[in-house]
């Protein structure tokens, strides 16, 4: 793997600080083209759809949909040792055209499914902060099983 | 239309070394390019020195110019490589053989691929450190298997069952069982140890996944009137193939459960003057079998609705399935060349040499790295369709 965590100091110049920069503040920003609107994910130094060098970063709710998931059983490398297994997300978001952003599910995987709604929360504790997700309907889930088994 | 390359360039040798266990080779990568190379140049009948153009993908560090003095090369008039990760590249390298060979600007062209741990690390590192930034590793989608299965959860989702997977995985097995070059000789696979496996990245389980190994496979390309003079029955290219319609995007492909293949296949029946029904046989990238699935679909050989009643474990295997798929046992059970292994077996199919021989086929599909920004196909004939 050439980087070592989400954010190394080679890679300070690289096109996606801000989303990073914005993570650090608990916003999450989305490139946006302010020629033709369109969000721009990955980020691009000019957009392909209107030929705009200008480009944008918008805060986006940290509301998502799962686009897809899978769950890692095998450990691949020691430093995954300790987390393994781990659910990775594909989450979309809808209040930024779609853009779709790998994650990782912290919480209850309960009624974890393709379209279910997650909520974004920025994890400061590692290198630098990440953005994990939790299903939207985790919490009353919880409660739910709590209410159940007492 | 014009069909320029259909029947100008044949595959005229092949050749590997033995797929070692990854991290067993018994020799350096230079070594195994050379001992797969001159392989295939006894196979084919051609002195070593007259090969004078290399073509190869996927970062393959065993350039032309480094072989050249031990293959005791007279001129070096090609030397390519394909840019776009993995897998992807094999057949486009294929592909940039063809275009040196019919526009005159080479002869005799080596297509290889040279993978030995000790030189190049885990191939699932070297896969991942193509495209695999922050942005996934911070998730821990580190490897290409956490990227398949992502695509592959949404291909089922999409209505395909999981029993292709299976059915595929299986045929595979039973196709290396007969096959002594490959890794999974002599062991067939139940549907019982298919589904007990543990599980490494669901939906994939551990036979879902490919092997790496140490190996080296080339392929020797040339004109179509040279390959008449040569040892064996010339295999030609039909067609082939590169590019994609979506680029590098994290994820962002507007068909997640596709492979990738919609241009490349399109443009491949344009090319050939064929389409999926004029397919006897089929070698697909498999380095896992969801991916496989997809090229499957990409290239109309059956539909996401379909897939569960053509993708069957009867109609995927030698000699008489409807379809069969993947006949040396492919990158999950022959072994892992980053697929020019399947380019080698299509050669081998066409000319009646498979250990999985499937009766008078004379139109081959090899594909080339799903789910990669960049991925490439082609199609092989024998000389009943040029």
């Amino acid at each position: 793997m050439s980087s070592a965590g989400p954010k190394s100091a080679s890679l300070a110049d690289q096109i996606d600080n801000p989303f990073w920069e914005g993570l650090a503040r608990d916003e999450l920003l989305i490139q946006r083209c302010l020629g033709c609107r369109t969000w721009t994910w990955p980020p691009q130094w000019r957009c392909g759809c209107c030929g705009s060098w200008t480009l944008d970063w918008e805060p986006v709710p940290k509301r998502g949909v799962v686009f897809s998931y899978c769950r890692t059983r095998h450990v691949f490398g020691s430093q995954m040792q300790d987390s393994t297994p781990y659910t990775s997300l594909l989450v979309a978001l809808p209040e930024a055209g779609g853009a779709r952003l790998l994650g990782m599910l912290i919480g209850s995987d309960q009624g974890l499914e393709i379209d279910a709604p997650v909520e974004g929360v920025v994890d400061s504790s590692n290198v630098g902060p990440v953005l994990r997700w939790r299903l939207a309907s985790s919490d009353s889930n919880e409660r739910q099983n709590d209410a159940a088994s007492s | 239309m014009p069909l320029p390359l259909k029947g100008a360039v044949a595959a005229v040798g092949v050749g590997e070394t033995p797929y070692y266990r990854h991290g067993h080779s018994p020799d350096p990568e230079l070594k195994l390019t050379l001992r797969a190379i001159v392989a295939a140049c006894e196979d084919a009948g051609i002195h070593p020195g007259d090969i004078d153009g290399f073509a190869s993908y996927g970062n393959d560090a065993n350039a032309g110019h480094l072989l050249m003095p031990a293959l005791g090369t007279r001129e070096l008039r090609w030397s390519s490589m394909v840019w776009g990760g993995g897998g992807g590249g094999s057949l486009a390298a294929v592909g940039a053989a063809c275009a040196a060979i019919v526009t005159g600007q080479a002869e005799i062209v080596a297509v290889y691929r040279t993978i030995a741990e000790e030189a190049s690390g885990r191939l699932q590192d070297a896969v991942a450190s193509y495209g695999l930034g922050p942005h996934y590793t911070a998730h821990g989608v580190t490897t290409p298997a956490h990227i398949c299965a992502l695509r592959t959860q949404r291909l089922l989702h999409r209505g395909v069952p999981a029993s292709v997977l299976e059915a595929l995985v299986r045929a595979q097995y039973f196709h290396a069982s007969r096959n002594p070059r490959a890794q999974a000789y002599g062991k067939a696979l139940s549907s019982l140890d298919y589904r007990n496996a543990r599980k490494i990245v669901e939906p994939f389980g551990l036979f879902d996944c490919s092997r790496e190994n140490d190996v080296s496979v080339a392929t020797i390309l040339t004109s179509a009137d040279r390959a008449r003079d040569l040892r064996k029955r010339p295999v030609h290219v039909l067609a082939v193939a590169q590019g994609g319609l979506v680029g590098q995007r994290w994820e962002n492909d507007p068909d997640y459960s596709s492979g990738g293949f919609e241009g490349v296949s399109r443009r491949l029946w344009l090319q050939s003057g064929l389409g999926p029904k004029d397919v006897d046989v089929a070698q697909i990238y498999d380095n896992f079998s969801g991916p496989a699935v997809q090229a499957i679909i990409d290239h109309g050989l059956c539909t996401i609705e379909d897939a569960g009643e053509v993708l069957t474990y009867q109609n995927l295997i030698a000699p008489h399935g409807r379809l069969p798929i993947n006949t040396s046992g492919g990158l999950i059970a022959e072994g892992n060349c980053h697929g020019m292994g399947l380019a080698v077996e299509a050669v081998r199919q066409l000319r009646g040499e498979s250990s999985n021989a499937v009766p008078g086929a004379s139109v081959c599909l090899v594909t080339g790295g799903p789910s990669s920004p960049l991925v490439s196909s082609a199609l092989f004939g024998s000389d009943a369709v040029v």
